[in-house]
């Protein structure tokens, strides 16, 4: 294909990515592989580098909002950041050696998690918990500026458990995310959410935070194996930047419950075309 | 219920006793923080678009064909390489120049949180923060290619 249409057909896909993913809190990632892979025909190595760039630029560009506003653990996002970046490593390295097809399964998989986890209501976050003793050392408890029913805003508590049992589904996360090029927030999600029990709003703002570190880990290792291809991840990255960035400002203004049910509708015929993809290939 | 909430939204929230304070997630270190995310992933954003900008107005005709992937690493592959596609002005260097600052801004957000929990004298954290930036390093370096 000639590459002044190709770069401004995937600009413009990479802007409809970004803002969906943002829109509807799926990420970038689980739109852009099948966007190269379906509509580009792209092959899924060149793919999953460009998405784990896009994936970087999103959650930068998103990840100083949310630090600036206070909802962002840093401690946490830093120790979890050793289990996402030592499995984002194991992942790279893995993805090395095994056939597109796996990937091509494993990213199947991932999308089809990724729809139910959108579809499905958030669990309203539990009542006061007794202090844990590894978060305690590790100075993990703390508070956010929650929304008060009359407006105002006001710091609220909150305390931290399973330490371990979280950094273990984080390591997963670093493995999954650095495989197919995700940034695999529903992984990360699942582990502070429902195993650490941090409240939604700081549990989805540090894994933004954390997204971009580790993410970079495996694109350093995808750039030197020369999966990054310039002319590709252009396009993408700053369609996927922009694209997120707009997302950002209209979602406090949209009802994204139907868009969301829209979307996970597509991403899940995606998954599934993925599925078919990767078991025809191992056959 | 009303007397409690009335009484709570002026006033600090109440802190358990055993709870820690938490210097790195006040307001000014958050700033310095989020004006680093910003102005790395800005400036990343700017040289990917000059040599986009480049590549479409002087770049070469020749088609892309990204249907097969091509196992034998380019140039561009390596930071050395990307340099010297710099100097010659080649737009595709210049936007790999743009992606490896995109890549590198995370490793800059982690250096910037070693930073505050040096100077807060945090030293866990510092161990914590230590060992992160070792293994991006060790990524970014090229380890785990084989």
């Amino acid at each position: 294909m000639d590459p002044v249409p190709f770069t401004l057909l995937l600009l413009a896909g990479s802007v409809a990515a970004g803002f969906l993913g943002a829109l509807t809190g799926l990420g970038g990632g689980v739109v852009i592989v099948p966007l190269l892979v379906m509509v580009f025909g792209v092959d899924m190595r060149y793919a999953i580098g460009a998405s784990l760039i896009a994936v970087i630029a999103t959650s930068s560009g998103s990840a100083a909002a949310y630090v600036r506003d206070g909802f962002t653990n840093v401690r946490i996002g830093v120790l979890l950041e050793v289990a996402t970046v030592l499995g984002a490593l194991t992942g790279a390295y893995l993805a090395g050696l095994v056939d597109t097809s796996v990937l091509a399964l494993i990213f199947g998989g991932a999308v089809l998690w990724s729809a139910w986890g959108a579809i499905k209501p958030p669990k309203p976050h539990g009542p006061e918990l007794e202090p844990d003793r590894i978060a305690t050392r590790l100075k993990l408890d703390s508070s956010f500026p929650q929304k008060q029913p009359d407006g105002t805003k006001k710091d609220t508590f909150y305390r931290v458990r399973q330490v371990p049992g979280g950094m273990a589904i984080m390591y997963g996360a670093g493995v999954l995310s650095a495989m197919v090029g995700i940034g695999s927030g529903i992984v990360k999600v699942l582990a502070m959410d429902r195993v650490m029990r941090l409240p939604f709003k700081v549990s989805t703002t540090t894994s933004n935070f954390m997204i971009g570190v580790t993410a970079a880990a495996s694109a350093g290792v995808y750039f030197h194996r020369g999966q990054i291809d310039p002319v590709m991840c252009a396009p993408v990255v700053l369609g996927a930047l922009a694209g997120s960035l707009l997302g950002a400002r209209v979602l406090p203004r949209v009802n994204v419950k139907w868009l969301r049910l829209l979307f996970a509708t597509v991403i899940t015929i995606a998954g599934v075309r993925f599925i078919i993809r990767g078991v025809e290939g191992l056959l | 219920m009303n007397e409690q909430k009335s009484n709570t939204s002026t006033a600090p929230a109440p802190r358990p006793p055993d709870a820690p304070r938490q210097p790195i997630n006040q307001p000014g270190s958050r700033h310095i923080l989020a004006r680093v995310i910003t102005a790395g992933t800005l400036a990343a954003a700017a040289v990917t678009l000059l040599g986009v900008v480049l590549f479409l107005v002087t770049g070469s005709r020749e088609p892309v064909n990204y249907a097969t992937f091509d196992e034998s690493p380019g140039p561009l592959a390596t930071v050395r390489g990307v340099f010297r596609g710099v100097l010659d002005l080649d737009p595709k260097a210049i936007i790999q120049l743009g992606v490896v600052l995109l890549i590198l801004t995370p490793a800059a957000r982690v250096a910037c949180t070693l930073i505050q929990f040096i100077i807060e004298r945090d030293k866990l954290y510092i161990a914590v923060t230590l060992i992160v930036l070792a293994i991006l390093i060790y990524g970014l370096a090229g380890g785990a290619v084989h």
